[in-house]
Parts: structure tokens; C-alpha cells; sequence
């Protein structure tokens, strides 16, 4: 994970940190799973640095991107660890997998995400 | 002895019986260019009287070099005794009358290769006899000249070292000329280079084991160490292995170090400056013990403050199953 946090005001630079930090010891996904990368300077909506910054300090090889209001539905990492044919699409450097999303009409279905499908049967009834 | 004979013949044109016992004022400048000699010789005053004792010697009132020695030595091979033969295509010009106007020009050239002469030269000199102007003046002589000097004359050292000096310097020149249009041309390839290789040099350098990162960052990440001022971590030094280059076969393959600023800088040069970035201000427990395998998926996210809550549910949700490892932009 890369932050990015205005350097100025300090007082509030601080209290994110705090913010942060609460949350890292707090969760224990969080913790465990979680690399945290500071990016402290002015400049807002540097967007694409932000994501190279985590891109570049990833541990992994493959990287994805995902919008943080989206839940992981199955456990396509290990479909796609276990499928040659697509580790070789990956290995290769040219390919892009698209992960197929859809999206509750009514906002309050997406409140509990133990609740939604798992499999694409199921999401299709929807 | 400079004995100027007066004799056409092929190419050349000699003045003979010249006398120059009588020159008052004679200025003299003359260069090497690698193995020619330019020059030139200006008399003010001279004699053609032909009842002056032949073969005068010209006196040279002497700062540094001899005409006359130098003269001699240059055309060592090439003259016979005291005569100095003057190739037409250098300009020689004497004239017992004032010079006509058509050969004004000639003369500016003559200059020319005297001031190249002066400037790049061996010597200048300003050579005075001891006679004052004589009653036979009769005008002015400007020589100009540019021979190829006689095989032999290498043994003078102060010869042998402008020389070898004049090669050296073309050398290099041509070298530069060489070296940068092979440049130029690479140039362009070389920014064509894919670029996905040189960021997983850093994925090398932060996953290994023996990085300082794994070292010194787990062991502050639960720390309340808030505040960018207590980190040094700019200070210290990255090292780094250069990926494969396309081109260059020969890149290193020993790791490189600087600091980690340095790195820092070169890494995100295209960002807006200045920032400061912190690699690992948290370090996740799990992929601190080598959990985590190289060919492993990893998910980065943007999210705001206020969703701070939505990521704890991502990663503890996903935890070990789905995800080895979350990296997540944040804006605030």
C-alpha cells in the first residue's frame, strides 16, 4: 500500500499517520498482509505515481488493480496460479487478464459481502 | 646565410643576389603544421645593389630562434648550399619596386599565413640589423612560405613533440566525431527499451532477504514512530543489481549502490519534485517470514480517508487465501 499524505499542515499530516496507524495494529489483515508505502509531499491527484510507487515496491510479480469499493467474490488467485495456460500468458509480459464485476442496483444488497455470489451461476440470476 | 637567388626555373621562383646586409626592420613568424612548415619573412628595407659585398650575412639581433639556423635546417636536404628555394604555390613575393596593386592581394594571403604563423608558431621574432636604412632602399620584400620539411628534421625535439602533438590532437577529434554520431544513432534504440525490466530490478533488490528494507523497516513497522522527521532513511546506501541491457552486454553484474534518496530520485524522475517516499513505513508480518512466492498476485487499490474501514475489511477478509499481499494507493 503507498500513501500518499500532504506534507502541510503538519497537524493534520500527523493525525493521518495516527489514523494509519490505528488501523494497521487495529486489523489483522491489515498487519499481516499489508506493506506500507509513504508518499509525503504536496501535489494532489498524482494518480498514476501513486500507483507506480506500490506497483514498483510490490513483492509480487503480477499486480492488480482494483478499486477498493470492490469485493473479491472467488478465489480467482489460485485459479489463475494453477492454470499454465494463463501463467504463460502472464509470463510473457504482453497480457492483461480482465476480471469480470458486477454491480448490485439496489445499494443495500452490497452491504454484506458474505452475502453475494460466489459462483458466475448465481451472479447471473441476479 | 639566407642567399636569395634570383632564377626562374619550373615551378619555382628564387631571387638571387638579394643583399640583405641592409635591412633595417625584418619581422619573421612561422609555424609547423605537421610536416610542413608556414612562414613568412617580411623585410622593409633592402638593397639589389650589386656592388654590396656578395653574401652578406644577416644579422639577427636574436630572441629566440635563428632564421638563418632554421632555414637551413628545415631545407637541409632540399637546397643546395646557401640558396633558399620558395615554391610558387606559397606566395613568394619580392619586388625591388613598391608593390602594384595587383599583388596586393598575394601579399594579404602571405600575411595570412604569417599570422597563422605567429599564432600557432614556433617563434615570432622582430629582427633588427645594426645599419640604419641605406640611400639603395628600394622597397619591400614579404616572403611567404609553406615547405615540406626534409625527413631528417625530426631530430629536433621541439619539431618531433608539435608533431606528434598536431596527430594526437586529430586523433582525438576524429575519435569524438566517430564516438558521437555512433551515439547519436544509439540513442533513439535506446529509448525504445522496455522499461518493465528496470522496475523489476527493484522488486529484486526489496524482496531479497538480504535487503536493508527486510532488516531494519520490520522491525520499527509497529512502532508510533509518526512523523517523517524522526526517518533517516534517505541516507542510507541501495544496492542494486542493473537489469540486462539489450544493447550493452557488458552491464554490470555486481550491485550497485547509492543512496537511497539517489534512488529514490531516479526511480520516480518523471513525478512531480520534491517528494519524499518511505518504501515500507509498515512491513506486513507474513511476507517478512519468505511466505510469499515471486509468481504471486498481488492487488493495488486507491482509496480515500474515509474508507480507511472498507481496506481493513479487504485485507482481513482476503487474508492468506485470496491475497499474499495488498498494496494500496490512498488519497486523502
Amino acid at each position: 500500500m503507498a500513501i500518499h499524505i500532504p506534507n502541510a499542515p503538519k497537524d493534520q499530516r500527523d493525525a493521518v499517520l495516527r489514523e494509519l496507524h490505528n488501523l494497521y495494529i487495529t486489523s489483522p489483515g491489515m498487519s499481516t498482509w499489508v506493506d506500507v508505502h509513504l508518499i509525503l509531499d504536496n501535489f494532489d491527484r498524482q494518480f498514476n505515481m501513486w500507483r507506480n510507487v506500490a506497483r514498483f515496491f510490490a513483492r509480487t510479480e503480477f499486480v492488480m488493480m482494483l478499486d477498493v469499493d470492490f469485493a473479491v467474490c472467488t478465489d480467482f488467485r489460485s485459479q489463475i496460479l494453477r492454470s499454465p495456460a494463463i501463467m504463460d500468458k502472464l509470463r510473457r509480459g504482453d497480457a492483461a487478464l480482465v476480471i469480470p464485476a458486477f454491480e448490485f442496483v439496489d445499494q443495500q444488497d452490497g452491504r454484506d459481502a458474505d452475502t453475494f455470489p460466489t459462483t458466475k451461476e448465481v451472479g447471473i440470476d441476479f | 646565410m639566407i642567399h636569395l637567388a634570383k632564377k626562374t626555373e619550373h615551378s619555382r621562383i628564387v631571387y638571387e643576389d638579394i643583399q640583405l646586409s641592409s635591412t633595417s626592420i625584418c619581422n619573421v613568424g612561422f609555424c609547423v603544421l605537421d610536416r610542413f612548415v608556414f612562414g613568412y619573412v617580411e623585410f622593409d628595407e633592402f638593397k639589389t645593389d650589386e656592388a654590396l659585398e656578395p653574401r652578406h650575412r644577416l644579422k639577427f639581433s636574436r630572441t629566440g630562434y635563428d632564421l638563418v639556423s632554421f632555414a637551413r635546417y628545415i631545407w637541409e636536404d632540399n637546397v643546395e648550399s646557401t640558396t633558399m628555394d620558395i615554391p610558387r604555390r606559397w606566395n613568394s613575393l619580392a619586388s625591388s619596386k613598391p608593390i602594384p596593386p595587383s599583388e596586393q592581394p598575394v601579399m594579404r594571403t602571405v600575411s595570412v599565413v604569417g599570422i597563422l604563423g605567429a599564432l600557432f608558431g614556433y617563434g615570432r621574432e622582430q629582427v633588427t640589423t645594426r645599419e640604419t636604412s641605406s640611400p639603395n632602399l628600394e622597397g619591400r620584400v614579404l616572403i611567404g612560405f609553406g615547405i615540406r620539411r626534409a625527413g631528417q628534421a625530426t631530430s629536433d625535439l621541439m619539431f618531433f613533440l608539435l608533431s606528434v602533438f598536431l596527430r594526437i590532437l586529430k586523433t582525438v577529434v576524429l575519435s569524438y566525431a566517430v564516438v558521437a554520431t555512433v551515439y547519436t544513432l544509439l540513442v533513439p534504440l535506446v529509448a525504445f527499451l522496455p522499461t518493465h525490466s528496470s522496475l523489476r530490478v527493484g522488486v529484486d533488490l526489496l524482496s531479497s532477504p538480504s535487503s536493508k528494507f527486510s532488516e531494519i523497516k520490520s522491525d520499527t513497522s509497529l512502532h508510533s514512530n509518526v512523523g517523517p522527521g524522526k526517518l533517516r532513511w534517505a541516507e542510507e546506501p541501495v544496492y542494486w543489481r542493473p537489469s540486462p541491457s539489450f544493447f550493452f552486454k557488458t552491464s554490470p553484474r555486481r550491485p550497485l549502490s547509492m543512496t537511497e534518496e539517489l534512488f529514490m530520485n531516479k526511480a520516480f524522475s518523471q513525478s512531480l519534485q520534491p517528494t519524499n517516499i518511505v518504501p515500507f513505513y509498515y512491513r506486513s508480518s507474513k511476507s517478512s517470514e519468505k511466505q510469499l512466492s515471486y509468481e504471486d498476485i498481488s492487488i493495488a487499490t486507491l482509496v480515500t480517508r474515509n474508507r480507511f474501514v472498507v481496506l481493513a475489511k479487504l485485507a482481513r477478509k482476503y487474508q492468506g487465501t485470496h491475497f499474499s499481499l495488498s498494496n494500496v494507493a490512498l488519497t486523502l
